[in-house]
């Protein structure tokens, strides 16, 4: 009963042309009985019974097809809208209301609570008392290990090169089977700052681990799209050894701060302006991309930038206060 | 009951007795060494190698499947094993073979090695020298592989971390959008053009013209504003009052430097100062400007760009965080 009414409503929704071609031989044979008469009255709208809906049809062609009629329909409606929309734009001319703006992830935020106003007293306390003052206030200068997991692969090896041309006074060692918590107590005996180790699956790498040293704390990333120099088209020569500049963008929360000023740690204070050369750790949505360019001024409102070096994205993965310690650290913050 | 050689011997004597009916003993014990061999998970397919078979009965003490080491087919038999780091000596004898719940008798093995060597010949003394030495064996075995696992649980553990498909296909996806929504080159322009307005970068580059325009720009807004609210008050104030003003002859031919420009200006002004009787002080960069119209024509005739000295605003720290 319910498929003879459905079939009446849909043919009295759509024209005679919709039936033929996609009616199964069954229906072609009751189809031909019900055009006649529709096609003696005027196409009314769907005489569905109330509160059906096309779900409920369950013949799975027959719902398809009355889907894709639906869809049709409103695609035609919108752009029937849209049309209009246009038209009254056109006719208003200059007095026109002001195009609205369209709404994306970063518009439609909630605010977020630990977004850090830049006067905020506490914070800046907190920052003048924590592990990286003593890098903000001069008084140590960065000093990087770079090293991989176990039998690194030759992508990972060749990361670790490069990286230790982008950051200056970074040294790169092999890791031979040595546990991170035997080789800690050596950096920091050697006045290492920083050690960086990056985490390698299956010939690509794929983690992160930077770890501030005397007892700062420690950050575990997701590492992804990690393009080597030669893989970046239109780039340019390879880097010299001037030290660049930084860019942290993004970086609002209290957890942004502290990822901030870790990376903000690896460099060293006096950039070389010479040298233009810039390392950006862009943040947008939770993923830190970094790049490396760089830039020339054409003139007063236009820069040039050419990417040299390798870029990565990486996803803050867990933020634990003391050095690298899985099983007892105390964990500031983790990913869920 | 168990079916191993003594007892199909009993069996045999027992049910038959010696009416001459040949048990078939072979197959019999040959059967319970298939039935080891196949476990109860592959049919058919046996737990072996092409030349030997491997015993999955828990007591074996090999674990190879032979007549000599099957423990269903032995009636005295003796293993090794281990539960929690601690050994124990299993022994069975034929007169335990009818009380199953008795069977195994178990003696804990001291820590000690050999001090455990020494206990297990003592339990097994006067028993077939083949189990007494591959007991021994297999203790040894034991006991070193114990030693083994101790001494890898202090080094590294690598933990393996199983990825959700789903998941890492969503952060993929992600991180396409969030790369998209970055814009990084139009990011990292901006942030490059502001350090550059900022002066972060000092003498490097030579662009101040956009500076000084702005500047200028700001100071013409300000003194036309100023301007005109002092030229009202003078045509109220001036009325009436008698002034000599000195002629202004500048020659541009004799012009040829900046600084004689400003000086003459300076100097016109200091006269002018002098003669006017408006005691109204008017701020210097007003009455500069103030000359501003009436030097307007010489200005336009050539390129000259009014300099003014303005105090060093202080330079901000070159290194930025956020």
């Amino acid at each position: 009963m319910a498929k003879a009414g459905d079939k009446s409503g849909g043919s009295g929704k759509k024209g005679l042309k919709r039936k033929a071609p996609t009616e199964e031989p069954q229906e072609a044979a009751v189809a031909e009985d019900e055009t006649t008469e529709s096609g003696a009255q005027p196409p009314k709208a769907t005489a569905f019974p109330p509160g059906f809906s096309i779900s409920e049809i369950k013949n799975k062609q027959r719902r398809h097809l009355m889907f894709m009629r639906w869809k049709q329909q409103q695609r035609k409606e919108k752009l029937a809208a849209k049309k209009k929309l246009k038209k009254e734009r056109e006719a208003l001319g200059d007095k026109a209301p002001p195009k609205p703006i369209p709404k994306t992830i970063d518009n439609q935020r909630v605010h977020d609570e630990t977004v850090v106003d830049p006067n905020d007293e506490e914070v800046a306390y907190d920052e003048a008392t924590d592990e990286f003052s003593s890098y903000f206030n001069r008084q140590t200068s960065p000093k990087i290990l770079i090293t991989t997991c176990d039998r690194p692969h030759g992508r990972t090896v060749r990361l670790c090169e490069q990286l230790s041309t982008v950051i200056p006074n970074a040294h790169v060692y092999y890791r031979r089977g040595l546990a991170l918590k035997k080789i800690i107590p050596q950096c920091i005996s050697r006045d290492f700052t920083d050690l960086m180790v990056i985490n390698e699956d299956r010939k690509v790498p794929n983690g992160l681990i930077l770890s501030h040293l005397p007892n700062g704390p420690t950050a575990h990333f997701k590492m992804s799209s990690v393009r080597l120099r030669k893989e970046i088209k239109r780039r340019g020569k390879d880097p010299t050894e001037h030290i660049p500049e930084i860019i942290l963008n993004n970086f609002t929360t209290r957890l942004g701060h502290s990822v901030g000023r870790m990376f903000a740690s690896l460099f060293p204070h006096n950039p070389e302006f010479v040298g233009r050369q810039v390392a950006t750790f862009h943040n947008q949505r939770d993923y830190i991309f970094f790049r490396f360019h760089r830039y020339i001024f054409k003139s007063e409102k236009k820069v040039g930038i050419q990417e040299l070096g390798p870029r990565f994205t990486l996803k803050l993965r867990s933020l634990q206060k003391g050095t690298f310690d899985s099983k007892y650290g105390e964990y500031e913050w983790v990913h869920k | 009951m168990q079916s191993d050689d003594v007892s199909d011997l009993l069996l045999y004597f027992v049910s038959w007795g010696l009416c001459g009916v040949t048990l078939p003993l072979k197959s019999r014990v040959f059967s319970l060494l298939a039935s080891c061999r196949s476990g109860s998970d592959v049919s058919g397919v046996p737990f072996a190698t092409k030349t030997q078979g491997f015993c999955r009965n828990e007591y074996n003490l090999t674990g190879l499947c032979n007549r000599s080491s099957c423990p269903l087919a032995n009636s005295q038999y003796a293993t090794i094993k281990e539960e929690k780091g601690q050994c124990y000596l299993y022994m069975k004898v034929i007169e335990r073979a009818a009380f199953p719940r008795r069977l195994w008798e178990r003696v804990r093995l001291s820590k000690n090695y050999e001090k455990a060597l020494e206990q297990i010949d003592e339990n097994l003394i006067y028993w077939p020298r083949f189990i007494r030495h591959k007991c021994k064996q297999r203790f040894t075995k034991i006991t070193q592989y114990l030693i083994r696992i101790r001494k890898l649980t202090l080094k590294r553990q690598k933990k393996l971390v199983p990825l959700s498909k789903k998941v890492e296909r969503r952060e993929k996806r992600r991180e396409e959008k969030a790369l998209i929504a970055a814009q990084l080159d139009n990011a990292i322009e901006k942030e490059l053009l502001e350090r550059l307005k900022q002066d972060t970068y000092g003498d490097i580059y030579n662009f101040p013209i956009h500076a000084f325009d702005k500047a200028l720009e700001q100071q013409d807004a300000e003194s036309d504003s100023s301007d005109a609210e002092e030229k009202d008050d003078e045509d109220d104030e001036d009325t009436g009052k008698r002034e000599f003003v000195e002629d202004e002859e500048v020659d541009e031919s004799d012009i040829s430097d900046f600084e004689d420009m400003d000086k003459l200006e300076v100097s016109s002004d200091d006269d002018q100062d002098d003669k006017s009787s408006c005691e109204e002080e008017k701020a210097f960069n007003s009455k500069h400007k103030g000359k501003a119209p009436l030097k307007g024509s010489l200005q336009r005739k050539r390129a000259y760009v009014e300099i003014e000295y303005e105090q060093e605003t202080e330079h901000v720290a070159k290194a930025k965080t956020t």
